[in-house]
């Protein structure tokens, strides 16, 4: 019993549709070898090692993959490495400096996350929005962070550190509780 | 998952499992520590650890799925143990016997651990104390434990635990823990926000699709689309020849263990790893890119090819014929229905409904000589290391499971297929796989929540009052589909469900149907349709009666004490009570409203935890209805965590929300039609309620807070929508044709 292999011998044919691409991946040159339609979204989670950046539909509908390119918002899984070039690319890693950024501040001071999984482009989006428009009404919450999807539904908290994170009343700490540092989040090997 | 349903055969068989002797999730406290193991650490359980450092660890025994328990279950112990909660680290546990039920699922993790992590806590703390009063030559109720070291009021010489952790370890493991006083309680009971949360948001919490490991493979899996098909033939060509294409391998249809029992499935089960042919590849994107390049010929399972109007019609015509089960009776309804003054009558249906949780199923295995290494997002880690421990012929100790963060479960990720899948690949190529579902695989190929069809009627005497219930369902048992054989102890629909001790003439009834579609645990099971046409039937009675929906539910409770039967805890009908009217008054039910606006009140109980909601909907200019506010009530005892009880709630808000006004799944030619988000939507935040959570604030013990608020979301909007236009919508989803027509 077991998988069955098939007969016919592994391609050994070099692919002409490979290419190199020099990016700008949270402030740091990379130099990638791969087919220029690849998805951002792939060459950053199988290629260059940031898994980050999240898989959720590949169809643009949930947001999980949402990156920034100099500045802007946009879907890693639609926006292929060719369209990239000088572009800056920041990723989820690429926000905090020393300190969490004002927004990852704001999720952790409101207890955002449940699994977690959407919420890397919640708040690439959510940076995105607060450098455009400072003091975001809900409509603008809506018109943004509409185009994303969250289904263990944390909607209600993504609204209240939306709304934080604009009027900068985050807390000065790194941790979720001001006290609580040490805390590891080791899982697995 | 509902573990409250599983029989009380079935729950020996889990405990068992866990190892004899063992107490539920916990730690069975007089036996001798293991000393050699603890080293000089103190670890007289394996849910923490203090070492001679000072360092206090604390294991996570249970995978988090957005739930909180990396968070709430560690909150336990330290409690218990009295360290500076900001001092510790916590990891997260792979499968261990010695842990009890890791499972997560059926709303069990806080109300089955509470007791005995607290326990582990206590005993530690303990024996810290023991050995500082042995140094220091007192008696141990002299002197007390606070923010990880023990004090000795007197004198106030103090000592840190890792000062004393060596001495501690040797120290015999006291009978009988002496638990904290609730009323001194420093964490249970206050908000505290989760550990995991800066991981989170910085993007290095590590999902299950996450992992790497050197030499690891990426695959993808085409499988039958319609559900117990096969392959015919494939021609493998042209994915061979995509740049990053490692191989393709065929996987035959395989057999596994059933995740409840660890037995083998009986002819009927829907539960295996599918046939499919794999494409490898040195990247997600081109084992997807080599998939859609095979060229595969499939078949269907045979029979009439399954179809939404077949399933449709199977149901109603199991529920307009006799009843295979009659699971409650009180008295004679048939007869009592024919003697009534006026009958109430009506036929409801809910679709089959997919997980669709954001992080698509995967799983990575590392399969070599004599061992197999998983890392999964795995809601079942002894489950899934015993189930390939099978699979693979090995000792259960050779399989080691990674458990990782899982981008939500919803009961899917209680199934062991889709780890299976990556451990046969892996077998067969000799290296690390990672197999990765798209999100069509995930909508397409999932374990659905079953559909049903309920033909509901009423009876009423010339008073009013009601004097008989009848209640007939026809679904596809989970159990069933999951284990296979007859059906006879398969059948686990709802114990009685209000109101059910209400009413003098009841009667429950079940009719199983089944079909190859795959059919699982998805969140509050069979509560998540049985509460949808229970609640809103019961306001069709009330119309017929001329009683306020209120009303007609406070005098139907009662004062009566506690109802059902069975192995779970009945529900007290005075808590029942306790919740209709917290949310009631909250939302200033019938206070005036505004033309164009409804309210609709709806309750329940399960997983011992009372849940009442009523929903506040407008109609729309064109014709459709917005929901514009629920506020719930929720009695579920003591609350470990009030932050992460009320995240729950409203998760469950937004999911019953989906599945009340955006999504079913629906079939053609035996397969699933739906596959991503754009024909299968979910709520977004613009189309977000306001949403208030109201809990009792009780000290019974801990009940269930993961899934009781997803029923009465159903009912609730479906009897304000009827509040706010008249229209009875008796069939989900909600769409706006409907309320249109």
């Amino acid at each position: 019993m077991g998988p069955a292999p098939s007969g016919a011998p592994i391609s050994l044919i070099k692919d002409d549709t490979m290419a190199a691409f020099t990016l700008t991946i949270n402030g740091k040159r990379q130099t990638v070898d791969v087919d220029p339609s690849m998805p951002v979204l792939w060459l950053l989670r199988d290629v260059v090692g940031l898994t980050g950046t999240k898989f959720g539909c590949g169809i643009a509908q949930c947001g999980a993959c949402t990156v920034l390119l100099d500045g802007t918002a946009v879907r890693s899984c639609q926006t292929p490495v060719s369209a990239v070039g000088a572009k800056k690319v920041t990723t989820i890693e690429g926000l905090a400096g020393v300190k969490p950024h004002v927004v990852q501040q704001a999720w952790i001071d409101e207890d955002v996350p449940q699994c977690g999984y959407c919420q890397p482009g919640m708040i690439m989006t959510t940076v995105a929005l607060l450098a455009q428009t400072p003091k975001p009404t809900d409509a603008d919450i809506d018109r943004t962070l509409g185009r994303h999807i969250c289904r263990c539904g944390t909607y209600a908290r993504i609204r209240k550190a939306t709304h934080r994170a604009a009027a900068g009343t985050v807390s000065g700490s790194a941790h979720p509780n001001p006290a609580l540092v040490g805390v590891q989040t080791k899982v697995g090997a | 998952m509902a573990a409250t349903r599983i029989s009380r055969r079935g729950f020996l068989v889990l405990t068992q499992a866990a190892g004899a002797g063992l107490l539920i999730g916990g730690y069975w406290p007089g036996a001798a520590p293991d000393a050699a193991a603890q080293g000089a650490a103190l670890a007289p359980s394996p849910f923490l650890r203090v070492d001679t450092s000072g360092k206090v660890t604390v294991w996570a025994p249970r995978p988090d799925m957005g739930q909180g328990v990396f968070t709430s279950l560690p909150l336990l112990v330290a409690e218990e143990l009295r360290v500076d909660w900001a001092a510790i680290s916590i990891e997260q546990a792979g499968p261990d016997p010695r842990m009890g039920n890791q499972l997560v699922g059926g709303s069990g993790s806080i109300r089955e651990s509470y007791e005995p992590l607290r326990k582990a806590g206590a005993l530690a703390r303990m024996m810290l104390i023991d050995a500082a009063a042995k140094r220091w030559g007192v008696e141990p109720s002299t002197c007390h434990a606070e923010q990880g070291k023990v004090v000795h009021q007197a004198s106030g010489r103090s000592l840190g635990y890792g000062a004393l952790a060596a001495e501690a370890a040797a120290m015999p493991v006291p009978k009988t823990p002496t638990l904290t006083d609730p009323s001194k309680f420093r964490l249970i009971g206050k908000s505290t926000r989760r550990a995991d949360t800066p991981a989170k948001v910085d993007g290095s919490a590590r999902f299950g699709i996450d992992v790497r490991v050197p030499g690891m493979v990426f695959a993808m899996i085409a499988r039958p689309p319609a559900s117990g098909g096969d392959i015919v033939s494939v021609d493998e060509t042209a994915a061979r020849a995509v740049a990053g294409v490692k191989d393709v391998i065929r996987l035959p249809r395989t057999e596994i263990v059933d995740f409840i029992f660890l037995k083998a499935t009986k002819p009927g089960s829907n539960y295996f790893v599918a046939p499919g042919v794999a494409v490898l590849a040195d990247s997600t994107f081109a084992a997807k890119k080599g998939r859609e390049a095979l060229k595969v010929q499939w078949k269907g399972p045979g029979g009439t090819p399954l179809t939404t109007d077949l399933l449709r019609a199977q149901l109603k015509a199991k529920t307009a014929g006799p009843a295979w089960k009659t699971l409650e009776r009180q008295g004679d309804a048939p007869k009592a229905l024919a003697a009534a003054a006026k009958t109430v009558k009506a036929e409801y249906e809910a679709p089959l409904l997919a997980h669709a949780t954001m992080e698509p199923l995967n799983a990575t295995a590392h399969v070599t000589p004599g061992a197999c290494e998983i890392w999964a997002p795995t809601q079942h880690p002894q489950g899934a290391q015993a189930t390939i421990a099978k699979l693979l012929g090995l000792p259960t100790e050779k399989v080691t499971v990674h458990v990782t963060f899982l981008g939500g479960g919803f009961g899917r990720k209680v199934g062991v297929d889709f780890i299976a899948e990556a451990v046969l690949l892996s077998k067969a190529l000799g290296k690390p796989v990672q197999v990765v579902w798209s999100r069509e695989d995930d909508i397409r190929h999932d374990m659905y929540r079953q559909a049903s069809h309920h033909a509901i009627a009423a009876g009423l005497d010339a008073a009013g009052t009601i004097t008989a219930w009848h209640h007939h369902v026809a679904a596809t048992p989970v159990w069933a589909s999951i284990l296979g054989g007859p059906d006879e102890m398969n059948m686990e629909f709802a114990q009685p469900d209000f109101p059910a001790f209400s009413v003098s003439n009841y009667q429950a009834d079940v009719t199983p149907n089944h079909t190859p579609i795959p059919i699982g645990f998805w969140r509050s099971v069979e509560h998540s349709y049985n509460a949808f046409v229970i609640q809103s039937f019961l306001d069709e009675v009330a119309a017929a009666a001329g009683k306020d929906p209120l009303a007609i539910r406070l005098e139907l409770l009662g004062d009566k004490g506690v109802g059902g039967k069975g192995m779970a805890p009945g529900p007290d009908y005075q808590r029942l009570k306790g919740v209709l009217r917290l949310a009631a008054e909250k939302a200033g039910w019938g206070s005036p409203l505004p033309k164009g606006r409804g309210r609709g009140i709806a309750m329940h109980f399960a997983f011992a935890s009372y849940a009442a909601m009523v929903a506040e909907v407008e109609t729309q200019a064109d014709g459709g209805i917005k929901v514009v506010k629920i506020v719930a009530a929720l009695d579920c005892g003591t609350i470990v965590n009030p932050l992460t009880a009320v995240a729950q709630v409203e998760g469950c808000v937004v999911m019953g929300l989906s599945q009340t006004l955006k999504h079913g799944i629906t079939l053609k030619d035996g397969a699933v039609v739906e596959g991503n988000f754009d024909t299968y939507p979910m709520l977004r935040i613009n189309e977000m309620p306001q949403v208030e959570v109201h809990f009792i604030q009780s000290t019974a013990v801990p009940t269930g807070i993961g899934e009781p608020a997803l029923p009465p979301v159903a009912p609730a909007v479906a009897n304000a929508i009827f509040a706010a236009t008249g229209k009875r919508l008796r069939r989900l989803p909600i769409r706006p044709a409907d309320l249109k027509a």
